[in-house]
């Protein structure tokens, strides 16, 4: 009975430690993750919280021996840092690569302005045309114009943009 | 004397057995409890890193062949499966059937990366509709449209 109370103590009390020992290494290894992976959410939502794009400003060349031309929209960044090489665009719903042409910058700063243009529009102005702006956190510059005039006399005119986040409805 | 320091001797065993018992019951439920924790730890973060939205105009939804096309642009920071098996696809609540669907890639989309999901225009009458994405992590994405 001398010894083998104590001896069976403490084979608890050390297989006690150990349990406690691995607890401890497992939740601190949970914690660190979950707390990173907030972190990289959070960043995320405040990105998205303080972005936004705005249409500046907008001009056009053609010749009025064509039916076509090209529109040239300025874009200014009004928030956080964005990366234009992680933007797609949308124009009048298709996915386009080849339609619309950009400086290729790296990132837009905020304050900074770029330009934007879309080739080889018809003039007709029965088409409303759409451009949207998707950036690297889901919200986007919505910009719809139409040409106004004939194909010899006229001009394009922006009738509204918009920047937006999708959100759940 | 002999038949003292015998019984002191299986008591002793005996208490190491039974210690040494409870001690590997500990031990395999304490490790289960800290795999189940990390387990669940790495599911929080996957979902807290995984994020994508639904990019279209949603004023014009474009049509390929009999199929309307959504893309779908990964904003997280993980990749996500993207197939039929493991998005889940519902216009105004009703889930389209994983068979009817296309995924363009179909396997994994990166971050960043924008997929096109592909639905049957049979599904989608004219007028304003929702269409509800869900992905494995169960994170879900709704966006109203219009199709003429």
């Amino acid at each position: 009975m001398g010894v083998s109370v104590p001896a069976a103590f403490a084979v608890l009390l050390i297989a006690t430690l150990v349990s406690f020992g691995m607890l401890y290494v497992s939740s601190e290894n949970a914690y660190s993750m979950v707390h990173q992976a907030t972190e990289d959410y959070n960043q995320m939502v405040l990105k998205a919280k303080t972005s936004e794009l705005e249409l500046t400003g907008y001009n056009y060349s053609t010749q009025s021996n064509v039916t076509v031309y090209d529109i040239t929209f300025n874009i200014t960044n009004e928030g956080s840092t964005l990366s234009p090489a992680k933007w797609t665009y949308i124009y009048n719903g298709d996915l386009t690569t080849s339609k619309v042409l950009t400086s290729g910058r790296e990132y837009l700063l905020p304050g900074e302005w770029m330009e934007l243009t879309v080739q080889n529009l018809q003039k007709d102005q029965t088409v409303v045309n759409s451009l949207v702006i998707s950036t690297e956190i889901g919200c986007g510059l919505k910009i719809k114009w139409k040409w106004v005039g004939n194909a010899t006399n006229g001009s394009p005119q922006v009738i509204s943009s918009a920047w937006y986040c999708p959100v759940e409805g | 004397m002999a038949s003292s320091v015998v019984s002191e001797l299986v008591l002793f065993i005996v208490s190491l057995l039974v210690a040494g018992m409870v001690a590997g019951g500990l031990y395999v439920v304490t490790q289960d409890i800290s795999g189940g924790i990390l387990t669940k730890g790495q599911d929080v973060a996957e979902s807290l890193r995984t994020n994508f939205e639904i990019i279209n105009d949603p004023e014009n939804i474009p049509v390929s062949g009999s199929s309307y096309v959504f893309y779908i642009r990964n904003i997280g920071k993980d990749s996500f499966s993207f197939d039929p098996n493991s998005v889940v696809v519902m216009i105004d609540g009703s889930i389209i059937p994983p068979a009817n669907l296309t995924f363009d890639p179909s396997g994994v989309l990166a971050p960043y990366e924008v997929g096109k999901i592909y639905v049957p225009t049979a599904f989608i009458s004219s007028g304003y509709h929702k269409i509800t994405v869900v992905i494995e992590t169960g994170k879900r994405k709704s966006l109203v449209f219009e199709v003429g």
